[in-house]
């Protein structure tokens, strides 16, 4: 199938494609000027005021990608940098902290992840599901349906990590309006081999290890916790829009309008605090960095850092490429926030068939950007446009081409909504033009998971992973099990490894020759690596209501799906741990398949990894008591205990007599 | 003998069917305690090294883990097979304990016995779904046959080992104690106690004891630690896993409130435990038929019965022939069983297959079958107490005063 590559793009009033224009002083002082924008040359390096000393660093920035299916997928970014931030080392938690003065970074924020020394966190509240099939990777991998909150803490000093995680969980649940309370025990796992820290974690202590082997994460404990049922709503927005410098006021958060977010297929709010133990003091909105444009596309967050995974090339070693450039981060604690959308550009305007629909800003959001957040230096618009050359899988005889094909770059559109503050009151929006068609966009992983099973006893999981890439794909299959139920680890198999069918696009059949290990089933799982935490006592809390952690390594062959069934029981629970929806069932959280791979980069310069994959929440259908019995059995039974004793006692001790009648 | 060993042959053609394949995870006849697929849960956790006893599921004794994992894989036809055998012993003991206490030998009352354990439904399918009640029943059956032999020490280590995986089973000691110490001869209608030595009882209970320690010791080094208590033992007495069976305990501690949930943990535990008293006290003279009756006790009223726990207490009343006459309503308690055993699994497909009824169903039903036991259970007890009175003549009734 071959896209069409007619497409118009416009920015009114200006139109400015394939351009980038930085205004690193956003004071409004100096209007953008195409020429600067043509040489790509770093805008802020040169002309505006001198830049002023700031600690903080705030930018900002808009990701709209058109779908497949004719939404858009939007993707809101607002970064705040404070510079030479270090996460608080746990052992100083006894005594008083130091004095906390912040910039544009959220005080409120700041202040929690001080109290309860937190080195990374990561805190997404999506509702729906994303589909990874029809809208590609998301922009933030971190689309788990509900709450999904994991955090690393360095291990040590005066408070356990347990107490500052319920701490933790409590003051985001009031920070976010959220009910992350209840992400208590019988939620939280740790696991050990999946999920990876997306910045780094600074090292406190001595270890004995050579200073450059940082890859260990010794030391810090991982605290992972899903609540699939939480949804997010206009509650949770309003405290995230309180924690921006411009609140909803001005900038690119003008667009935050809850009514038509909420109104998407799929969206969510995502809080990331990270820390980077940079290398230089230079700050992106400083000079001019070109920003990775597959990690627009593929949503990566593998970047260069200390605890990046993978046998893969340094990339500080060699410099990268002006397309392909990792991102120089900056040295200190940076706090990410996101919001997430799906919309449907025609939903609401009747008439309008999709054929004939055009969207803008204004009826994506029902506003528009009016003026920019005057403290943010570096605010983007950026429309990824489809790609010329975009062929979609091909099946081919060359591998190697496969990841190249599926991962290469989409050409993107940047703007800068600034407008209003030079051209007076004049409005900004981009356009799309109806005959735009758009690329198909595709996962080298997908993930699928089913429930399997009728009655109210027992169940199994089918988990089905497609590889689409050219290459085998190591990778960690993570699923929190509830205590609700108890997977028989006996139980666990690969089933199958099944080629993908052939893309019709084949013109040969290559695809179906490239597949060489039919029914290597055994291979895939490698049950010695396997991690199994089954529900653990811990003080004061009954190991019945502990969830059960699997880390599942898999290797999942090139072009192929892995089929992964495990079997288990459902709890038969007390009529008191029954929520009050007790026949609604309960939510088993998504699994998570966190690949280790690492593939070649954008144009084969460098590695990636790959970005992880969610699975939809399930629902356990769960066997229950007759809420309206508790007197009636106790009654019933107990008549017949006593019968029965009664009885039974009435024969032991009383004597017999024959007597003449 | 040509009787008894087509009965074991139709037994393994039928374990050998595909019928099994429905069973295994039946709640009728396993229970948490006592299930296959547990047992191979736990064997395989073992051997890829995890604790079993860590997940909540496994609560199998650590000797039987022992023997699983090592001396016999859980394979389904190897268990099979060692399942049908080991109720073709079980039958073949209890013959041997009527041969005990009559003193004579008759093959066809023998042929009888152990067709009454072989055919026995609830035996039947219990094996057939390799729940290891089975192994329990042959262990209690061998154990109680040894004693009856006057075999002191294996019949102890028997019931030691019975102790490991079926902690009520304890309550089977003082009985044992009285039958080792006095014969297994029939005294139930001369009601005399023999007298017994004070310090025969003391080493016979010091024994039970040495070797309890002796196994509790080789489980916790199969297990590597002490968890394994609360997970076999603790169940059994705190009912952590509600997952429903035939007896009376699941439904009423799923519907109790959790302040009473400790007080009627004891009071239900008392219930079990403390009818060893009176029955060993009355039935002194006769110490088989207090085990026997102590058998009825526990299978009515312990905490995860199968099918297989009262089964046993029915097939045993074929060794005791002298007290058939003695029994008030047969009958009724025959229609009672047939009745529950009727609609058990209807009811639990029901609730759980189905989803056409609610779990009031299956509750009512094992409240039939509780009743049914419990009628077998208190008519036995009638029988053997009125014995001593015989047939009341013409003229004359029994009253209790």
């Amino acid at each position: 199938m071959r896209w069409s590559t007619t497409l118009t793009w416009l920015a009114l009033p200006y139109l400015y494609p394939n351009n980038y224009i930085n205004l690193a002083n956003a004071q409004g002082n100096g209007p953008p000027s195409g020429s600067k924008a043509q040489s790509g040359q770093p805008a802020s390096s040169e002309g505006g005021p001198p830049p002023r000393e700031l600690k903080d660093v705030a930018t900002e920035l808009l990701l709209l990608r058109p779908l497949k299916d004719g939404k858009v997928a939007t993707h809101f970014e607002f970064e705040y940098l404070t510079r030479n931030g270090v996460p608080r080392d746990p052992s100083t938690l006894g005594s008083e902290d130091e004095d906390q003065h912040y910039e544009f970074f959220p005080l409120s924020m700041g202040q929690i992840l001080r109290e309860y020394a937190v080195a990374e966190l990561h805190l997404t509240l999506n509702t729906g599901r994303w589909r990874y099939d029809t809208w590609g990777s998301p922009e933030n991998p971190a689309v788990a349906s509900g709450a999904e909150l994991w955090v690393w803490m360095a291990d040590g000093g005066p408070v356990s990590v347990e107490e500052r995680w319920k701490g933790l969980t409590n003051a985001l649940a009031g920070l976010f309006c959220a009910s992350l309370s209840s992400l208590s025990g019988s939620r939280t796992t740790s696991p050990l081999h999946s999920f990876y820290p997306e910045g780094q974690l600074p090292l406190y202590f001595e270890t004995t290890e050579p200073e450059n082997n940082t890859t260990s994460r010794s030391g810090y404990t991982l605290h992972h916790a899903v609540l699939p049922s939480e949804a997010i709503c206009t509650e949770n927005l309003t405290p995230f829009i309180k924690l921006l410098p411009c609140k909803s006021y001005a900038g690119v958060a003008e667009l935050l309008n809850p009514h038509k977010l909420f109104g998407g297929w799929w969206y969510g709010m995502g809080v990331h605090a990270t820390w980077h133990d940079g290398e230089t003091d230079s700050i992106d909105g400083g000079t001019e960095v070109p920003i990775d444009p597959s990690k627009l596309g593929m949503g990566s967050k593998a970047r260069a850092g200390k605890y990046t995974e993978g046998a893969h090339n340094d990339p500080k070693a060699k410099p990268p490429p002006p397309q392909a450039q990792v991102i120089k981060q900056a040295r200190g604690v940076k706090l990410k926030l996101t919001v997430g959308a799906v919309r449907d550009p025609v939903e609401g305007y009747r008439g309008q068939t999709a054929e004939t629909s055009q969207w803008t800003l204004e009826n994506l959001f029902g506003k528009n950007v009016t003026k920019l957040c005057p403290v943010t230096s570096k605010a983007d618009v950026r429309v990824l446009l489809p790609s010329k050359e975009h062929k979609g899988p091909v099946g081919t005889d060359a591998k190697a081409a496969v990841p190249s094909l599926l991962l290469s770059p989409l050409p993107v559109a940047k703007y800068h909504p600034h407008a209003g503050s030079s051209k007076g009151d004049q409005s900004w929006d981009v356009v799309r033009n109806k005959k735009a068609k758009v690329a198909n966009s595709l996962t080298p992983l997908t993930l699928t998971r089913s429930l399997r099973g009728y009655d109210q006893t027992r169940g199994g999981f089918s988990i089905a992973i497609s590889n689409h890439l050219g290459s085998d794909v190591d990778a960690w299959y993570v699923e929190s099990v509830p205590w609700i139920i108890r997977p028989y680890l006996s139980t666990l198999h690969v089933e199958s490894v099944e080629p993908l069918p052939s893309p019709s696009t084949s013109n040969n059949g290559g695809a179906q020759q490239a597949f060489t290990s039919p029914n290597n089933a055994s291979t895939v799982l490698d049950l010695k690596k396997l991690r199994y935490v089954p529900p653990s006592e811990s003080k004061g809390e009954d190991s019945r209501t502990k969830p059960t952690l699997l880390e599942i390594p898999l290797r999942i062959p090139a072009r192929s799906v892995v089929r992964v069934s495990l079997e288990f029981e459902k709890v038969f629970l007390r009529y008191t741990e029954h929520p009050p929806d007790a026949q609604r069932g309960w939510e088993i959280p998504g699994g998570v398949l966190v690949p280790t791979s690492v593939v070649p980069a954008v144009q084969g310069e460098g590695t990636r990894r790959l970005s992880r994959v969610y699975t939809a929440p399930l629902l356990a259908d769960l066997a229950t008591p007759d809420f309206s019995m508790p007197y009636n059995v106790i009654i019933l039974s107990g008549a017949l205990v006593a019968l029965l004793f009664g009885m039974l006692f009435n024969m032991l001790v009383r004597r017999y007599v024959l007597v003449k009648s | 003998m040509a009787t008894f060993g087509s009965l074991v042959v139709l037994r393994l053609l039928l374990a050998f069917s595909p019928i099994p394949n429905y069973l295994y995870d039946n709640q009728q006849l396993t229970s948490p305690l006592t299930s296959y697929t547990r047992l191979k849960e736990g064997v395989f956790l073992l051997q890829n090294g995890f604790d079993p006893y860590a997940g909540q599921l496994f609560r199998h004794s650590p000797i039987q883990l022992a023997l699983f994992s090592t001396v016999m894989p859980p394979n389904k036809y190897v268990l099979h097979a060692f399942w049908t055998l080991l109720d073709a012993a079980t039958a073949w003991n209890l013959a041997n304990i009527w041969k005990k206490r009559s003193g004579t030998t008759d093959w066809r009352r023998e042929t009888i016995i152990q067709a009454s354990y072989l055919l026995n439904p609830y035996l039947l399918f219990t094996s057939l779904a390799l729940s290891t009640s089975t192994l329990d029943n042959a262990l209690c059956v061998y154990a109680i046959s040894l004693a009856a032999s006057g075999k002191r020490a294996p019949a102890l280590f028997a019931l030691a080992l019975l102790t490991q995986s079926s902690l009520y089973s304890v309550l089977l000691l003082p009985p044992i104690v009285l039958l080792l110490c006095t014969g297994p001869a029939s005294r139930l209608k001369t009601p005399i106690a023999p007298s017994i030595r004070i310090s025969d009882v003391g080493r016979t209970v010091f024994t039970f004891v040495t070797y309890m320690l002796v196994l509790m010791g080789i489980s916790t080094l199969v297990a590597g630690n002490l968890g394994w208590m609360k997970e076999t033992w603790g169940a059994t007495l705190t009912v952590p896993d509600l997952t429903p069976n035939v007896g009376l305990w699941w439904y009423f501690f799923t519907e109790m409130f959790d302040h009473f949930r400790s007080f009627f943990l004891m009071v239900f535990t008392a219930l079990v435990t403390i009818a060893m008293i009176p029955l060993t006290i009355k039935f002194q003279h006769d110490p088989l038929y207090a085990t026997y009756l102590l058998v009825g006790n526990i299978s009515l009223f312990k905490s995860y019965p199968t099918m297989a726990d009262p089964g046993l207490f029915l097939s045993m009343i074929s060794i005791f022939p002298e007290l058939w006459p003695y029994l008030r309503h047969p009958l009724p308690t025959v229609m009672w069983h047939m009745y529950a055993a009727t609609l058990l699994p209807l009811f639990n497909n029901l609730w759980l297959g189905h989803g056409t009824g609610n779990s009031n169903f299956f509750y009512a039903a094992t409240l039939v079958f509780g009743v049914a036991n419990g009628a077998a259970f208190l008519d036995s007890t009638w029988a053997g107490l009125i014995a001593p009175y015989g047939k009341p003549k013409q003229g004359y009734t029994l009253l209790q005063i």
